[in-house]
Formats: C-alpha cells, structure tokens, sequence
C-alpha cells in the first residue's frame, strides 16, 4: 500500500513539472479576444469616459446604454456616479467632464456635484477701439 | 508429464510480478495525468508567469473598431490630441496609421454619417497616415498635421483707425451643452462577455420577429437573408446588418435588392464558418448562423426578420 502511494506521489510530481513547464514556458496563458467586461478598472475608467464623449457626439442613448452594459458592471449606476463626480473634482471645467455629466444625466444619475461642472465657456470677445 | 513440484509456484509468482507491474505504471500514469493537467490549470491560473492585463490591446476586432470609432468621436468632441494619442497607444497596434485607414476606407464602402468618415480620417491624418481616401476627407492641410481642434483657432483681423493687425486668437473652448434627458435604456450587463448578446434585454430599437432556415436549391449559395421592417410592417432601406466571426467582420446594408423589399438584405455564407448577425441601429444578436443541410441533401441557409420596436 506503501509502494503504491509512493509510485503515485512519483507520478504527480513528474506530471507537475511537466505542467508547470509547458503551462510556464511553451503554452503560456495569454488574454486574447477580450471584451469591455475584461479590461482592468483604469482603462474601463477611460472606456466609460469615451462612451460619454461618443454620447455627446452622436446622442444615441441606446448606443451609450449598450456600451455601459458591454463592460459587465452589475453596480453601474454607482460606478457612473462615483466617476462622474471624481471627474467633476479632478477637471471641472474639462470636456470630458462636461461629456460625464451629460451621460450621467441621461442616465438619470444625479449629484450635487455635477453642478460643480462648469462647461467650458469662450474667451471674452476681444475689444476693439474705434 | 508431471511438472516439477515448484514450477506452480515459479509461474504464480510471475503472474504476481506482472500485475504488480502493470499497477504501479497504472497508478504512476494516473499520478502523471493529474500532475500535469492540475499544474497547467495552476500555471495559467493561479500563478502565471507574466501578468494577464485585460487592455485595448487583446481587445476582439469588433471591440477594436468600436474603440477606434469612440476614439475618433472624443478627438472631435474635445480636440485633446495627447488624449486620443494615449487611449491609440494602448492598442498596441505596430501600424496603426494604416489600420486607421482602413477603417475609413470600411467606413466610406459601408456608406456611415458623414460626420463619422471626417472624424475618422481626422485621426488618420493625425497619426501621418496617408492614402487616397484620406485626401478627399481630411481636413485640409494648413493647420499642420495635427488634428483640427474642436475649438477653431481663426485669425482675427481687428482694426485699429487705419491700421490692420493680425492676431491668432487663443483657443477656445466651446461650451459644450448636456444633453436633454430621454427615457432612460435598460441596461443589460454581460453576466458571460462571449456568450451573451451585447445588448440583450435592453429597450433595442429593432426585436428578431422570425428565425428560420431556409433551403436553397440549385447550386445557389447559402445565405443570411435579413428583412428589416418597420413597426407597420413595411420593408426598412438602409439599415445596417453587422456579421461577425471567428476573426472577422463584416456589414451590409438593407435597400440594395429593392425587387425582393426595401428592408431586405443578404450575405453569403462559407462553409465550416458559424456567424452572428445583429443590427447595427440596436437588435439581439442571432449566433451559431451556420450552412446547414435540407432533407434533400441541398445546403441551407437562413432567414432573420427584425421588426422595430
């Protein structure tokens, strides 16, 4: 009983440094064909602030929707509204922020922070002396 | 003929030896298998060598076009250059001018917004690319080979009793206005990203009315044929059919074949290929759209009806 546990211990240590070897070195694990839902939390950051200026490009609620749902966030209205906001903290008078708090809106998200935002505004028109 | 008294024994403990044999390779072969397939699982797992980064890099090519579109769609909105550089970047991509270009040229073939076609060879023309498409809808040369900004630099001209100055205005910023609110989509989250349809079960604009096969006689090649239609049941031209497979993409456009309805449209199957098709305005995506074989031994295709919600 001894021998065969032994000839069996024998056998997973070979096959593990096979494994290892193969799983390490010739077949290593790489990410391939990823969606939104795979990406990192930094770039799914950035991926819903392309989302939010795409939106304020084309104002396709659907399409901006359909997009929020491809990154697989079951919290997304919180996520929305927490990075709308650090938005509006960071860069309040950017244009992506301005973009953010639109979509956020659209959405039906609201925070007193979003009045923080202050869209960019033109320079002041030049005077001209007679 | 007798045997020896100890043959018996000799041949018994052979046939002990044997067996005995025959377990322990058993039991050494069962202890391999497991060693290797656990640590393959724990190597690519649980321990990996290198660390696995979901970015725009691995991104499948129906996501890469996606990004490419939003990126180009930002670049117009803020005109932030060093913004639209970094997110490209991350692509990963060795000849990213010329996947640009290409992307346009799919653009203009597949008949997309105006508006679309000049943002996107707005950040082909910022990434030097070059190209026949490009000359037609780039901006035009003379404010350098950066992007134009969303925020026009024009030359002001203010004049002072008789005499003209020329100033270059600074940029400005325009303001950008939020957008109105509108009943708000569902939002359906991808539970299995591979699996599940992009968007199943959100408000779509367009449901799938009907999905059957359809068999094709006489050498013909098996279709997707797609019918498109409004909400009255009338036939939907110009709408866009996205089909997708291992490794590709590709659209086409309802309205082309008018002799058989305005909504409809077709796209040829290969074989040993399975596809998926969804509408490009907002549909449920159908999959597994393969060839497939009719009673008569003759090959198949398949019918998708979409109707407006």
């Amino acid at each position: 009983m001894q021998r065969n546990l032994i000839v069996l211990g024998f056998g997973l240590l070979v096959g593990a440094a096979i494994g290892f070897y193969l799983g390490w070195f010739v077949l290593p694990a790489e990410l391939v064909d990823v969606s939104p839902a795979d990406l990192e939390t930094e770039f799914q950051a950035d991926y819903l602030r392309l989302i939010a200026s795409t939106y304020a490009a084309d104002q396709d609620l659907n399409a901006a929707a359909a997009r929020i749902g491809s990154l697989g966030r079951q919290d997304w209205p919180q996520w929305l509204r927490e990075e709308t906001v650090n938005q509006v903290i960071g860069d309040p008078t950017g244009a992506e922020t301005a973009h953010m708090v639109g979509l956020a809106r659209a959405m039906g998200i609201e925070s007193p922070a979003f009045d923080q935002a202050i869209p960019p505004t033109p320079a002041a028109e030049p005077e001209v002396s007679p | 003929m007798t045997q020896p008294p100890d043959y018996d024994l000799r041949r018994s403990r052979r046939r002990r030896e044997r067996q005995q044999f025959f377990s322990y390779s058993s039991l050494f072969a069962i202890g391999l298998i497991i060693g290797i397939v656990g640590s393959i699982w724990l190597a690519w797992r649980v321990f990996p060598l290198t660390e696995l980064v979901g970015s725009p890099a691995v991104f499948q090519q129906t996501y890469r076009d996606e990004y490419l579109y939003m990126v180009s769609e930002a670049l117009a909105q803020t005109g932030d250059w060093e913004a639209a550089q970094a997110r490209l970047d991350l692509l990963e991509d060795d000849n990213l001018p010329q996947t640009v270009v290409q992307e346009l040229e799919r653009y203009l073939r597949e008949g997309r917004s105006a508006e679309d076609v000049r943002h996107m060879a707005r950040l082909a023309q910022g990434l030097g690319a070059e190209g026949a498409a490009l000359d037609l809808f780039a901006p035009t040369p003379g404010a350098g080979s950066a992007p134009e900004s969303g925020t026009p630099t024009p030359t002001l001209i203010v004049v002072v009793g008789q005499a003209a100055e020329s100033h270059q205005q600074l940029p400005t910023a325009t303001p950008t206005l939020l957008p109105t609110p509108t009943p708000i989509p569902e939002i359906a989250v991808e539970a299995e990203p591979t699996a599940t349809p992009l968007s199943a079960g959100a408000q779509l604009p367009f449901e799938l009315l009907a999905q059957e096969e359809v068999c094709v006689g006489g050498g013909s090649p098996s279709q997707i044929e797609v019918f498109v239609q409004d909400g009255a049941g009338e036939g939907v031209a110009g709408e866009e059919i996205l089909v997708s497979w291992e490794g590709g993409t590709d659209r086409f456009v309802t309205g082309l074949k008018r002799e058989v309805d305005a909504g409809y449209a077709d796209f040829t199957l290969s074989a040993g290929i399975s596809y998926s098709a969804e509408l490009v305005a907002g549909s449920p995506r159908v999959s597994g759209l393969t060839i497939g074989v009719c009673e008569d031994g003759s090959a198949a295709g398949w019918r998708l009806v979409f109707g407006q919600n």
